[in-house]
């Protein structure tokens, strides 16, 4: 499940002015980026980090709806829950597809809070209907889905020195993107080189992939700015 | 067998739906009286038993594509009491 959701970065959780001259952002592209492009670059970079590490950069709620596990345990999309808020299972009521879904209230233990992992409880006592009073594939008239309602992500990510300076670092590599892409290592798209040479100057790339979008390394960049925004095929359904 | 169930019933079907109260009866306590109240006029309540643990309505008709709220309420021997609700879908088979 993990990789199949993705959250949005669309306003700074921790980066700020501040903090990014604190770190030792470069003072001329702080200078010459305006404002909004400065913010820009900070949620660039914080969106770069929240794929990174799998969790929020500040605790968050969020909602999900999910297939239901057969062993009700559910593996969240973010790592780091910090508490379950709301579960509701969803049964279908009928096999016509009609919107007429029944929702119960439920409740989940954190199993593996840092590993995004939750155990869903089921309200009630156990109920039997006569044979074949479900419908097709789940014949005991259980829930089908279950909407998740979870808090997860860091605490105090601005206090921790180490993960604030892989932050402005990836904030200093944004800003260079927006103001200066030329002055990239490796020139525009920050392609990462696999060897260079100075005197009859000689550079080669790695990690360049042909996507869709051409193989140079600005639409490598762009690919990877995009890369929230795509599809990512389940390992199995 | 699951728990906060959702059934379907075709309206000329007549069909047994039983809760399992012993999980939640005390190891003591046993099952004394089951009443149960369906919220749809049109859905016919033909037969009730009761076990020491468990409880058994059978249904009859209803009106297609509504769901009906059926709802036991017990007493045990030992004076406690509780609710249990489950659905129907009233569904043309």
């Amino acid at each position: 499940m993990p990789g199949e959701y993705v959250y949005l970065v669309t306003g700074t959780a921790i980066l700020t002015d501040d903090l990014f001259n604190q770190y030792g952002g470069s003072a001329n592209l702080f200078d010459t980026a305006t404002p909004s492009q400065r913010n820009l670059a900070y949620m660039m970079a914080e969106q770069l980090v929240v794929e990174e590490i799998g969790t929020l950069l500040s605790p968050t709620t969020l909602t999900g709806t999910f297939n239901l596990p057969a062993d009700w345990r559910l593996l969240l999309p973010f790592k780091f829950v910090r508490s379950v808020s709301s579960v509701t299972l969803i049964h279908e009521a009928g096999c016509d597809c009609a919107d007429d879904a029944v929702e119960l209230s439920g409740c989940a233990w954190l199993r593996q809070a840092d590993a995004g992992i939750i155990n869903l409880v089921e309200c009630g006592r156990w109920v039997q209907g006569s044979i074949a009073c479900g419908c097709f594939n789940r014949g005991d008239g259980g829930p089908i889905q279950v909407r998740v309602v979870f808090s997860a992500g860091h605490q105090n990510v601005a206090n921790m020195p180490g993960p604030m300076m892989g932050l402005v670092t990836m904030a200093d590599l944004m800003m260079e993107q927006i103001v200066d892409p030329a002055g990239a290592h490796g020139g525009p798209g920050d392609p990462s080189l696999a060897s260079f040479s100075d005197s009859g100057y000689s550079a080669s790339y790695q990690f360049l992939q042909d996507t869709a979008l051409g193989g140079s390394p600005r639409a490598n960049f762009a690919a990877r700015m995009l890369e929230p925004l795509k599809f990512r095929r389940a390992l199995r359904l | 067998m699951s728990r906060s169930a959702v059934f379907k019933k075709d309206p000329q079907a007549i069909k047994d739906f039983t809760i399992d109260w012993r999980e939640w009866l005390a190891a003591t306590d046993i099952l004394s009286t089951s009443n149960w109240t369906v919220d749809d006029t049109t859905m016919a309540v033909t037969q009730t038993t009761n076990t020491t643990g468990t409880a058994t309505i059978w249904l009859a008709s209803g009106t297609i594509n509504t769901i009906v709220s059926v709802v036991n309420r017990i007493t045990t021997a030992g004076g406690r009491q509780q609710d249990q609700t489950i659905y129907v879908k009233i569904y043309q088979e």
